[in-house]
């Protein structure tokens, strides 16, 4: 790949790539658009406004938008061709009022994945800064309960402005490392939940066009460290969940060890059944074959986003039941 | 964060507080926290919102919606909503309501005190009051002298 960008990925991570992308059109497309912002969305927060009316009131700035899954009339896209000055989406009075939020529509996905109903009693247990928090809690109409925790004061507080800003009102904010939160809950607490979100800190190669500098700082060894404590937290959270309870894992990251390997750990060590599910963007099946390393079959059932099939960032997510 | 959840009786004094904006209910629980009196939706009961707060660091609960401020010393009592309170009773706000202008928006927005015009001075019976523009509500306000002071949270304000 000729090297004329700003920042550059290292040399073992575009061999990665290309093992997952094998197809060299397909590949080209991804670091091309990995060289691009990402198309604007934002989500209209229902919680306070109709997708109608906030459309109706942000006429005003003439965006270019589109509303394109039609089940999902909250969700917005502003078109390319868009004269936006920087930060202007966030600068304006709808945007303080919390009438919408700023959130790529993969970040969307897994709400839409995990679907909260309005009695569930749910737990988000990486929360900050709230994107998926936020989301549930429209989904939910605030009814049920969404525990939301993070690890350190600075991110609750961001969290905790997200929430306000969005009127959510059916939330508790807990600050606490994710595996001592559940051996805490799992002891002191025992209330079951009815879903789990799963959407850990991992190594962000999903955002390479928001953080570009991701590609030169990036680092294999760094991934297995993160792999690592991704399963933890896994094994963590899932004695918390019910039976026939649902949980949905999810990363901004595309790196196998980070997503597949800890999927698969989780089938091999607990009593979860992974589930196909339909997202309304373009998704590819899970990789089942990894150097050497062969995964459960269905592994297939999990979804990798990538960032030229929907001009979005790169995610991965997977949805699991218990038995 | 300490919590201390309101009993119904408080919880009716509290809104009986507010009644200079209409006759505001909910079914919903109040927390206190200092100061603020947070509201929670959820379905969760008493016993086990106290079983959780004894065993974590409670960083919030619900959503903040009045300011209850007493200050004994200078037998000063103020009780308001927030500007995410004004949106949840929203239909059951009828008085106290201050209906501004393009001009004087934008300046509320930068934190800026109002001036009140010779029509908005009409009606006024509340030094707390409610600013509107169009359908939005934006937050509350504290009439001194002809002018509305700004209560406008400092992170909900427009950054030039
Ligand atoms: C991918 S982000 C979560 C994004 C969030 N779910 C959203 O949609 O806005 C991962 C989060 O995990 C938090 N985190 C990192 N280490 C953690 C730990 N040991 N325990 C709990 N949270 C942790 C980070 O602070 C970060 O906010």
């Amino acid at each position: 790949m000729e090297k004329t960008y700003k920042y550059n990925p290292k040399k073992e991570f575009e061999e990665r790539i290309k093992k997952i992308l094998p197809d060299e059109k397909d590949m080209e497309e991804f670091w091309k658009f990995c060289h691009t912002e990402p198309i604007n969305s934002i989500r209209c927060n229902t919680l306070k406004i109709s997708p109608e009316k906030l459309k109706e009131k942000i006429s005003k700035y003439c965006w270019k938008l589109k509303q394109p899954f039609k089940e999902y009339p909250e969700i917005f896209i502003i078109e390319k061709e868009t004269d936006l000055k920087p930060g202007e989406i966030g600068k304006t009075i709808e945007h303080i009022l919390g009438y919408y939020y700023v959130q790529d529509i993969s970040s969307m996905m897994p709400p839409i994945a995990l679907s909260p109903q309005k009695d569930d009693i749910i737990l988000d247990l990486c929360a900050s800064p709230g994107s998926k928090t936020t989301q549930m809690a429209a989904m939910m109409k605030n009814k049920g309960t969404i525990i939301a925790n993070d690890l350190t004061v600075n991110r609750t507080m961001i969290l905790n402005a997200n929430l306000e800003k969005c009127g959510v009102t059916n939330t508790i904010v807990t600050r606490k490392d994710a595996v001592r939160f559940c051996q805490i809950w799992n002891k002191k607490i025992k209330k079951k939940f009815d879903k789990i979100l799963l959407d850990v800190p991992c190594s962000g190669e999903g955002t390479l066009r928001k953080s570009p500098h991701t590609m030169e700082i990036w680092n294999l060894n760094f991934i297995k460290s993160l792999s690592q404590q991704q399963k933890k937290i896994c094994s963590a959270a899932i004695p918390l969940l019910k039976k026939d309870g649902v949980l949905v894992y999810s990363t901004c990251t595309l790196s196998i060890e980070e997503n597949e390997e800890v999927v698969d750990f989780m089938l091999k060590n607990f009593n979860l059944e992974i589930e196909d599910f339909f997202l309304p963007i373009k998704t590819r099946e899970g990789i089942s074959n990894w150097e050497g390393k062969k995964f459960n079959e269905k592994i297939k059932f999990c979804k990798r986003i990538y960032p030229h099939d929907n001009d979005s960032d790169g995610f991965f997510l997977a949805k699991m039941r218990k038995k | 964060m300490k919590i201390e959840i309101i009993e119904k009786k408080e919880k009716e004094k509290l809104l009986e507080k507010l009644s200079y904006l209409g006759n505001l209910k909910t079914e919903n629980l109040f927390v206190k926290t200092g100061e603020k009196i947070r509201m929670f939706s959820g379905n969760l009961d008493k016993e086990e919102i106290k079983k959780i707060w004894r065993n974590f660091m409670i960083e919030g609960i619900g959503l903040y919606i009045i300011k209850d401020f007493k200050n004994k010393k200078k037998n000063f009592e103020e009780t308001r909503l927030s500007l995410e309170g004004l949106y949840f009773f929203k239909e059951q706000i009828k008085s106290s309501i201050v209906e501004i202008d393009e001009e004087q928006k934008n300046k509320w927005f930068k934190g800026e005190t109002i001036t009140l015009k010779e029509e908005q001075k009409k009606n006024i019976q509340n030094q707390i009051v409610v600013l509107k523009f169009g359908e939005d509500f934006l937050g509350t306000g504290k009439i001194k002298e002809e002018k509305i002071y700004n209560y406008l949270p400092k992170e909900r304000r427009i950054k030039n």
